[in-house]
């Protein structure tokens, strides 16, 4: 492990205040302020139907923010930067069918024109390599598994050479061993390439076992709770760093931010009065 | 070779020549000049059209669908695919657009021969107006249902908005394109045939309109074949064209992923 | 993520209107080479065409040879779709037969139909019931074939077969598919219908289509043609209601009202 590619003290990505109401008037997300760093593995863990997607979106400026800012190197952005590559959760919705995983790969680089179509090739393959699919460059996204789509859409991503990247819940829907490659595959990434991550997740677990620092947000309308450093020993291991005390110490006090949240929410709910059931002499029963 | 002559095959084609056998015998014993035996037809079917009259009545014919069916493809393919990218224009032209697609297109002819007479012209418009409508539904349709997913991937990746209409937006929408075309090919089929009984002097359509006229009954029949035959050569062909095209959505919804 | 819209579509008609309004004016100032009347002579026509008996007499003839031919196409398409779906002997003997004579466009059977009928309705209803046909075969054998097998052993079960299980089983669970496939045959069956009376009709909308071509009289023609339209999408939207009203059970009916 390289120190060079150690994370820094440098904020590179700073959201203030951000607030974002859907059209139809609901608040998805009420006030979040967060940063990232260079080079760090951040995350973000709320409960379901907490706004996750929508605060990324936002972050990554494809949605505007109904209040606050997003700033990248100290300046606010209005439009996708380059230095931004977001990765869907639906990697089946994201990939285009039409072309191979190589061409799906190489697909961001259409735009480089200082890029020589040789070199966009090299690109590509040693994004494809990155992420363990070399044999299947010349396959289509649909002849490939669940988890292995998903790399697809991470190697796509990977080629843009961005600086940070944003993950929507991307293994959410692949079974668990193949998350748990997928979990060792970014760290790897942010070794080998020096990307900072930013991964919105509702697993604990995962959260703790990828990042250096994690931001718990409500219920929607969301806030942060708390922002939790991970102080667990780098480099990280299915295994091992799952079984340190530290490691159970977090996720506990996580479940318990998160869970406080849900009971106070299920407290205050009210069961509506059951409607009057009516026997067949016509006369109502309570 | 051996699976085309299994047992459910053998009896459709048992059934077929029955029915064959059928007609010639029946018509030989009736004599009537409505119904020739199938034999007659059948000579007079490769007397036809393995002649010049090929050239004089299928050829024109199969000319003016083809031209009328290229502007089509070209005027629907682009109209419906920049309506269906905007929603705002999709509302704004979509009265319009059920308005004149829910006029019958065989009606329009009248008025195309009005505006235009009778001629190539008017056959091609007329063609074209008529098969436009699906294709360019179709084309609005699929530029509609693109995954969001994949424009804000473009977006993410830089691309203006000429490079997603072109790299995103139109191989996304391909397959609902493609189905709107092979139903515009069916109705440019039927358009060129009505536009050509109805005003015209030389064509499949007047051909065996006027054989029935003149009492050529056994080249009415063949024309008639040999619309089905033409029918179910298009068909198959575009089929045919449309899986290699579109191999990869083929390929896509055999597997479940 | 949308924005609030109102159910009526007020930009779009509004565009209509507007393009009807461009129309009108250049038409009046003789620009539409006198080919294209003004649309309120259009809509003037159509409502002296209704009320004077012109235009509505000629609407009843349609409706005539319509509801005939789609009836007797709808009684014959789900009598040998039913059989071709359930036996298979039969599916077979007729399968080459559906495939070749299926892609014939119905027009090109309008000379042989003529050589059979003369020019009159008769001639126009064995064009629609032909045209109807098809649509409403398929989708009935579709409809047969992928009945839950499970449903005709739970009918056997309670000794429902032959003929009765036909009636009270297969056709029931077919319901769907042969009511989208009807949907298809009713709008196949007005095209067909007027198409048939452009050609060769001696009453009907298309054959008042081609009078008033004939006659040069713009108005009223243009005015048919639009009432063409109009009638297809009326009868559209009626069939959809009834199709909701009786097959409420399948989930694709289902799903639209939510």
């Amino acid at each position: 492990m390289s120190s060079t590619l150690a994370p820094t003290n440098e904020i590179i990505l700073d959201v203030d205040g951000l607030q974002k109401r859907y059209a139809d008037g609901t608040l998805a997300v009420q006030e979040i302020t967060l940063d990232v760093r260079a080079r760090e593995f951040v995350s973000i863990v709320g409960p379901s139907g907490c706004g996750k997607t929508t605060l990324l979106k936002t972050i990554c400026a494809l949605l505007a923010p109904t209040q606050g800012q997003v700033k990248l190197h100290g300046r606010k952005i209005s439009e996708p930067p380059p230095q931004m590559v977001l990765v869907f959760q639906d990697y089946a919705r994201s990939l285009f069918p039409w072309l191979t995983v190589q061409g799906n790969v190489m697909f961001p680089l259409r735009r480089r024109k200082d890029l020589s179509a040789t070199d966009k090739e090299q690109a590509a393959q040693r994004a494809i390599e990155a992420v363990g699919l070399t044999r299947f460059a010349k396959h289509y996204p649909w002849q490939l598994s669940g988890g292995m789509q998903q790399r697809v859409a991470i190697a796509r991503a990977v080629a843009f050479r961005p600086e940070i990247l944003l993950l929507d819940e991307p293994f959410a829907s692949v079974d668990a061993l193949t998350r748990a490659d997928l979990e060792d595959l970014t760290l790897q990434l942010r070794d080998e390439f020096g990307i900072t991550m930013l991964l919105v997740t509702h697993d604990i677990d995962e959260a703790v076992y990828l990042s250096d620092r994690v931001f718990v947000l409500s219920a929607p309308p969301s806030t942060v709770l708390e922002q939790i450093r991970i102080p667990l020993a780098q480099p990280r291991d299915q295994v091992r760093t799952r079984s340190e005390p530290g490691f159970l110490e977090l996720r506990n006090h996580i479940h318990g931010l998160i869970g406080k949240r849900k009971d106070d929410g299920m407290k205050s709910f009210v069961l509506p009065e059951a409607p009057p059931t009516l026997t067949l002499e016509g006369e109502t029963v309570p | 070779m051996k699976r085309i002559f299994n047992r459910g095959n053998l009896s459709a084609i048992t059934t077929v020549v029955v029915l064959l056998v059928a007609w010639e015998v029946v018509a030989r014993i009736m004599k009537s000049v409505y119904v020739p035996p199938v034999s007659t037809i059948a000579t007079t079917f490769v007397h036809e059209w393995f002649s010049p009259t090929f050239g004089q009545q299928a050829i024109p014919s199969l000319y003016r669908m083809v031209v009328g069916y290229f502007f089509a493809s070209v005027i629907g393919i682009t109209i419906g695919i920049i309506i269906g990218s905007s929603k705002p224009m999709y509302r704004l032209l979509d009265p319009v657009l059920q308005f004149l697609r829910a006029i019958p297109p065989t009606a329009i002819i009248p008025v195309g021969i009005l505006l235009i007479g009778i001629g190539d012209q008017m056959k091609m418009v007329v063609i074209a107006f008529g098969s436009m409508w699906p294709i360019l539904i179709n084309s609005a349709d699929g530029a509609r249902l693109v995954p969001t997913e994949r424009l804000d991937t473009a977006r993410i990746f830089g691309l203006n908005s000429v490079e997603t209409l072109l790299r995103v937006i139109v191989p996304s929408a391909m397959p609902m394109i493609a189905a709107g075309m092979r139903t515009g090919l069916s109705i440019a089929f039927i358009m060129i045939v009505v536009s050509e009984m109805i005003g015209s002097t030389d064509g499949l359509g007047y051909y065996i309109l006027s054989a029935q006229r003149t009492f050529a009954i056994p080249e009415m029949y063949g024309g008639i074949a040999l619309l089905a035959i033409l029918g179910y050569l298009l068909n198959t062909g575009f089929v045919w064209a449309e899986h290699r095209v579109l191999a990869w959505h083929y390929g896509q919804t055999a597997r479940p992923v | 993520m949308t924005k609030k819209r109102s159910p009526v579509n007020w930009t779009g008609f509004g565009f209509f209107l507007l393009c009807a309004a461009i129309v009108e004016v250049l038409a009046r100032k003789g620009y539409l080479t006198s080919y294209v009347p003004p649309p309120t002579t259009i809509v003037a026509a159509l409502w002296t065409g209704l009320l004077n008996g012109e235009i509505s007499s000629q609407i009843f003839a349609t409706f005539q040879v319509y509801v005939q031919g789609l009836v007797l196409a709808t009684v014959l398409a789900i009598s040998i779709g039913v059989l071709m779906g359930t036996y298979r002997p039969v599916f077979n003997a007729l399968k080459i037969i559906v495939e070749f004579l299926r892609p014939v466009p119905s027009v090109a059977m309008i000379p042989l139909a003529i050589l059979f009928f003369g020019l009159g309705p008769s001639m126009r209803m064995s064009v629609v019931t032909y045209a109807a046909f098809w649509p409403m075969l398929i989708s009935t054998i579709y409809g047969v074939r992928a009945i839950d097998p499970q449903a005709l052993d739970v009918a056997r079960n309670f000794g429902v077969t032959g003929t009765e299980a036909l009636w009270r089983v297969t056709f029931p669970s077919a319901l769907a598919s042969i009511a989208t496939g009807f949907r298809v045959s009713a709008t196949i069956a007005l095209v067909v219908t007027i198409t048939t009376e452009l050609i060769a009709g001696n009453s009907g909308i298309g054959y008042y289509i081609s009078q008033m071509e004939q006659a040069d009289r713009l108005p009223p023609m243009y005015a048919a043609i639009i009432l063409t339209g109009l009638l297809g999408y009326l009868l559209n939207t009626l069939y959809f209601a009834l199709e909701h009203k009786f097959v409420f059970w399948t989930p694709a009916a289902r799903e639209r009202v939510t």
